[in-house]
């Protein structure tokens, strides 16, 4: 149920924050829609923008304007770590601090392609919901109703909900069906209104991952409210946003496959003409009548119009439904086409088992094509390693016309086709990927068990016709073909499905030659890849018969010397006239496919289709001059004889650089606890290194009110001692807690920890560290502020060593124990049998490591409030001499065991 | 028993190997006592080597048995070695940045202790690997008999790339922590060691003193050494004294002269493949330019006389009678 589009206000009482790096009319457009919905006010945080855009802004009191520039990012962000949307966190924590201290209650972050639709004022939710912590609104994600008004950013009006289950989306989107996740392009989160001030806890773009402020969440239906997320925009903001991140303006921590798959799409369609890149958006974006209605019939699709939102109060360049301008041309940045032809491209797809024999491949149609030419070998592997990678490119030293890429598809076919189920065959899936990677010229691909014994550079000059594919009908087809009877009737009825009449329009796909020339070809083979993608594990013969079905009626059919199938030939089954002379007549082939199960390289038998291929395998290695190391092939040539440009890629590195594992891990800077004499924080080495030089300090602030400041240059080493109970690079930095508490009783609620520059000359942006629902100094904490923060617990007993106690909390904070004001280890308790959570420190073995002095107290602490649990708070000599009585009681203990263990015994009897 | 290790700083000087690291570890023996009284203590435990495992004279590998994922036993006996009076504890050993055991298992390990410093001296890919190999067919335990080329290329891509193989290291320690040198760019063997010692809390101006020791040499072997136990390796022989034994008598029959196992294509090779890693790690570890690390200069050094052909017969000649000779001695013990 949309309300933006009634009359009233709903948006009355709150804040709406975003951050901004795009278009200028998708911005003001935004800004207007929100204000015009009843937004208290807006929070608009400027991603380094252009000084034009900056001086062009209107005035309106109801906007905050905020920069950060390139300058502010580089002083809290170590280079390369600096993702969207971990700035888009950092930036809405700091504006929800000035938001609260203006007085606002409540504050929605979304981004500027993302309209907060509230069926009821936010006056009557915040009513229904008094004590959530924060609001998860969730998702639509905003389709065009034809290509009409695709020059509008917020002109979709098709609404489309997220679904997982049960949805046939390639009935209802074809081969756009492959881009989606759950039905949506983007995320399908949603977005969090916080009530202010927020509540302790850690969120994301979307909303609280911890703490209290996840534990007080709570998700609105659609009845409520609703995010309206227009991903497509409009054609300049789709080409302005993909633009940015091929040149790198943008960087995103991580893409989803399907993201990455859009990524791969749309940086082909950026490098066509404006005209052409127009045509493509309105086709890609939008819904025809018969999607909509299907999956207005499955209950998913809504329509929504906020254009009557667009105008005024800012003048934002007029786009309305009437307005003169609306189907202006944008001007779309065009991305370079590289101009990288080459006279033969070869296309190849293996795994690791698959390497040797790839290899194999391309030597042998180098052999015969000569080095003369310019050759270029595209492969997509499938979980190869550096050295795979290494050998695979060995060619390219060899002469300096041959070129070899290397792309990794094995996320996609981890999302296609899952992990399990497939090893054998999953490989030759990835020929469907092609189209993502192949530079844009007529392939001829080839699979990985095939060998070329003569030149076969005419199959790129072949008249194709109006033919996007050529290929050598299926040995199946053949067979079908020649004597219906020799191929089992389910077989025979798939191939009808799949190539209708004529069975020999079914190719066999070990040998392909792909126009990409072809105007059609780009769309077919999508659809061949959307086959794969969307019921990739349903297809008998793997993404055969998806290329077979997408491109139907679009194949030119080679004769069957160019895919010499020898285990058709040399079958029980090849009986019949026709195909024993067909055996015969194309005997002389050019390409030889060993689609044998049992492979020659493998196979060591006297058989002659394996002496073949060990024959052509070891003249290939002659002409070019390297080995396949195949157990029968030539030795690989003495190092000696070897180039600088061969050691250079035989000595290139197989390290693989993983970032040692950190935990917890979930920030390049993490307050890991407080004590009153201590902040303990964990800095990986990145962000040390750029805390010394740019001397940046932490703040500590409740309310507007500074407690502390205090100089990173002041951290201690890395605590090792620290790693096993703690977190591993945690460091140590001094700060006086009880002086800093001292105005406040000892103890300070919602206390907000920031990364500042070296002096507070600037004013500006600050990086959000943590946010601590209560921070006390000593013992000060009243007992009653545990129950406010909904903690309850009690360090029960010392015994045998250890201190035992539980501990429940709704946020599942952690646990620290301190010795003489120093954390020592920290717990996050389990649920026991009786009910509790409880927690249990080996506290004898830590004093016998040597912390803390006799006198010294032991307490236990909430972690990173500084807060005692009631109950004992032993010293380090009550400690000892617990330890020490449990040292001495063993025998009597186990005396007393061991007759307690009888007794049962004969009770039981 | 003294446990206060949180309190003390863990030095590791991690190698590499075949940078002075030897000559280090003999310093550090010879003034174990002299280092106790500037705070530092340079370990008994973890140092014991059976002198029959060693080819040559001055061979040492420091804190070895350290390294072993099997060392917990040495981890509280160097608990127990911790003098009160120690706020530095120096361990030496090359053998801590084999695979064997991650960088990580090694932090951990040493867990005890309140903080950790690393040191690590990085010497140029195309000299390095060579004295490694060297190295590698010099020892006893793996039996090396590949040819330089074919070593270069199967083990070194895993070797080659110091940042990759380093920086968990850096990460672990933290950067202000981990300290490299540049075995191209000192002066000597005692620049290095002063410079492990500075790490270790020793002033400058004290090192002078404890640099005062004379200590065995033990350079790596020639290449031409490395044909005849090579061949010596193939015959894998159980005993290792007696293959020790053997592999001296091999070295002194070499013939006079020498052969070059690194041919230029594979120097320019690994320069063209390293030099933008080493100016990384110029560029982000080091706080002082280090042209000799980034191959900024050539290597000068005269090409060496080859052995004649009747003296190289002569030496292999010889290398096989020596070794038939152990291979049936050992055969005999097995007959007995």
């Amino acid at each position: 149920m949309s309300g933006i589009s009634g009359t009233e206000p709903t948006l009355e009482g709150l804040v709406v924050a975003t951050m901004f790096r795009g278009d200028r009319t998708q911005l003001l457009q935004w800004c207007n829609i929100h204000l015009n919905a009843g937004a208290d006010r807006l929070y608009i945080v400027l991603d380094r923008p252009t000084t034009e855009l900056v001086d062009g802004l209107p005035d309106e009191p109801r906007i905050q304007w905020e920069v950060i520039d390139q300058e502010a990012w580089d002083r809290f962000y170590p280079r390369g770590r600096d993702n969207v949307e971990r700035k888009q966190v950092d930036a809405v924590r700091w504006v929800m601090r000035r938001a609260a201290a203006e007085g606002h209650r409540y504050l929605a972050f979304v981004d500027t392609d993302e309209v907060l639709d509230l069926s009821l004022p936010l006056t009557d939710l915040a009513a229904r919901y008094e004590h959530a912590s924060a609001l998860r609104v969730p998702s639509r994600e905003m389709w065009f109703d034809g290509p009409e008004r695709v020059h509008e950013p917020f002109g979709a009006t098709l609404a489309l909900r997220p679904a997982s289950r049960g949805v046939a989306w390639s009935r209802a989107l074809g081969w756009r069906a492959q881009y989606l996740q759950n039905g949506m392009l983007g995320h399908d989160a949603g977005k969090t209104i916080y009530r202010l001030p927020v509540a302790s806890g850690a969120f994301s773009v979307h909303g609280p991952v911890s703490g209290p402020l996840r534990s007080g969440a709570v998700t609105l239906s659609y009845d409520e409210g609703q995010l309206l997320h227009y991903d497509c925009g409009s054609v300049a903001t789709w080409n302005a946003k993909w633009a940015a991140r091929f040149s790198g303006g943008t960087v995103a921590a991580a893409l989803w496959p399907h993201r990455r798959a859009q990524q791969l799409l749309f940086g082909r369609e950026l490098r066509r003409s404006p005209q052409l890149q127009e045509q493509f958006f309105a086709r890609f974006f939008s819904l025809d009548t018969s999607s909509a209605g299907l999956l207005a019939a499955a209950g998913l699709l809504a329509r929504v119009e906020v254009t009557p939102l667009v105008a005024g109060p800012l003048e934002n360049g007029a786009t309305h439904p009437d307005g003169a301008d609306s189907h202006a041309s944008p001007t779309l940045t065009r991305l370079p086409d590289p101009d990288d032809r080459v006279d033969y491209q070869f296309a190849l797809v293996c795994d690791q088992n698959f390497v040797k024999p790839t290899f194999a491949t391309m030597i042998s149609v180098l052999a015969q094509a000569g080095t003369d030419k310019s050759v270029r070998f595209v492969v997509l592997g499938d979980g190869l390693g550096p050295a795979d990678e290494r050998r695979l490119r060995l060619l390219q030293s060899i002469a300096p016309n041959v070129e070899v890429r290397v792309h990794d598809v094995t996320a996609e076919l981890d999302r296609d086709l899952g992990r399990e189920g497939h090893k054998r065959a999953r490989a030759t899936y990835a020929r469907v990927y092609l189209v993502d990677f192949l530079p844009e010229q007529r392939t001829v691909y080839l699979d990985g068990d095939v060998l070329a014994t003569r030149d076969i550079s005419e199959l790129f000059d072949l008249p194709m016709g109006d033919a996007c594919i050529a290929g050598v009908p299926d040995s199946a087809a053949l067979r079908f073909a020649s004597d219906p009877s020799t191929v089992p009737v389910e077989q025979r009825m798939r191939l009808t499905g799949v190539a209708g009449e004529d069975p020999l329009e079914y190719v066999n796909a070990g040998v392909l030659v792909l126009d990409l020339d072809h105007p059609d070809f780009r769309e077919l083979a999508l659809r061949s890849r959307a086959h794969v993608s969307m019921e990739g594990r349903v297809l008998a013969q793997h993404d055969q018969d998806a290329i077979n079905l997408a491109f139907t009626g679009r194949k030119h059919r080679l004769p069957s010397t160019y895919n010499y199938m020898t285990q058709l030939y040399t079958s029980e089954r090849c009986v019949d006239a026709d195909l024993v002379s067909l055996k015969y007549a194309a005997a002389d082939a050019s390409l030889i496919h060993f689609s044998g199960k049992v492979k020659p390289w493998v196979s060591r038998e006297d058989e002659f289709y394996n002496g073949l291929y060990r024959r052509l395998v070891l003249a290939a290695e002659e002409k070019v001059g390297v080995s396949c190391e195949f157990y029968f092939s030539r030795p690989a040539r003495p190092g000696c004889r070897r180039s600088a440009e061969e050691w250079g890629e035989i000595v290139a590195s197989t390290l693989v650089r993983r970032p040692v594992e950190i935990t917890p891990r979930t920030g390049d800077i993490e307050l890991i606890d407080v004590t009153d004499e201590a902040l303990y924080l964990r800095v990986e080495p990145d962000t040390y290194e750029l805390a010394m030089s740019r001397r940046l300090r932490i703040v500590a602030r409740t309310g507007d009110r500074t407690l502390f400041e205090v100089g990173l240059d002041r951290l201690s080493p890395q605590q090792t001692h620290l790693s096993q109970r703690v977190a591993s690079g945690v460091r140590v930095l001094p700060v006086d807690l009880p002086a800093a508490l001292a105005d406040h009783g000892g103890i300070a609620r919602h206390v907000e920890l920031v990364v500042a520059p070296s002096d507070d000359a600037d004013g500006g942006f600050e990086r959000p560290l943590a946010m601590i629902d209560a921070l006390a100094a000593g013992s000060a904490a009243r007992s009653g502020v545990l129950a406010e923060m909904g903690v309850d617990g009690r360090v029960e007993e010392l015994a045998d060593g250890s201190l035992n106690g539980w501990y429940e909390s709704a946020a599942g904070v952690p646990v620290s124990l301190h010795i003489a004001g120093e954390l020592v280890s920290r717990r996050t308790p389990q649920r026991q049998e009786d009910g509790r959570r409880r927690f249990k420190f080996r506290v004898g073995h830590l004093v016998s490591l040597g912390y803390g002095s006799p006198g010294a107290t032991v307490s236990v602490r909430l972690a990173g409030s500084n807060i005692p649990l009631p109950g004992e708070t032993p010293t380090v000599a009550d400690v000892r001499a617990a330890s020490t009585s449990a040292a001495r009681a063993p025998t009597a203990g186990t005396g007393r065991a061991l007759l307690g263990a009888v007794r049962r015994r004969l009770r039981e009897r | 028993m003294a446990r206060h290790a949180k309190d003390v700083k863990l030095v590791l000087h991690i190698g590499l190997h075949k940078t002075a690291s030897t000559y280090v570890q003999n310093v550090l023996s010879a003034r174990r006592y002299d280092l106790v009284q500037h705070g530092v203590l340079y370990p008994n435990t973890g140092t014991f080597e059976d002198p029959r495992v060693r080819t040559r004279d001055g061979a040492q590998s420091g804190h070895t048995q350290l390294c072993r994922p099997d060392r917990k036993a040495l981890l509280d006996d160097l608990l127990n070695e911790l003098p009160a009076t120690a706020s530095t504890v120096l361990l030496s050993a090359e053998d801590f940045t084999l695979p064997r055991v991650t960088p990580q298992q090694h932090v951990e390990a040493f867990g005890d202790f309140g903080s950790i410093e690393v040191v690590v001296a990085l010497r140029r890919q195309d000299a390095w690997i060579e004295s490694y190999y060297k190295q590698a067919v010099d020892q006893y335990g793996r039996f090396e008999t590949r040819s330089f080329g074919d070593y270069l290329s199967q083990v070194g891509p895993s070797l080659l790339d110091f940042h990759a193989r380093l920086s968990p290291w850096r990460e672990l320690v933290g950067p202000e922590n981990f300290h490299v040198l540049s075995y191209d760019d000192m002066a000597d063997g005692a620049a290095i060691c002063r410079r492990v010692l500075n790490v270790a809390g020793v002033p400058d101006e004290q090192c002078d003193g404890l640099l005062n020791v004379d200590v065995p040499r033990y350079d790596s072997i020639r290449a031409i050494d490395t044909l005849g136990v090579r061949v010596l390796n193939g015959y894998r022989l159980k005993k290792r004294d007696v293959r020790n034994k053997i592999a001296r008598e091999i070295y002194a029959a070499a013939p006079a002269g020498d052969i070059e196992l690194m041919t230029p294509e594979m120097r320019a090779g690994i320069q063209a493949r390293y030099a933008p890693v080493n100016e990384r790690i110029e560029s982000e570890w080091f706080s002082e330019p280090v042209p000799g690390f980034r191959f900024g200069h050539d290597i000068v050094r005269e090409p060496p006389q080859p052995p004649s052909a009747s003296d190289l017969i002569e030496y292999m000649d010889n290398v096989i009678a020596l070794c038939e000779a152990g291979h049936g001695s050992e055969s005999e013990d097995v007959a007995q």
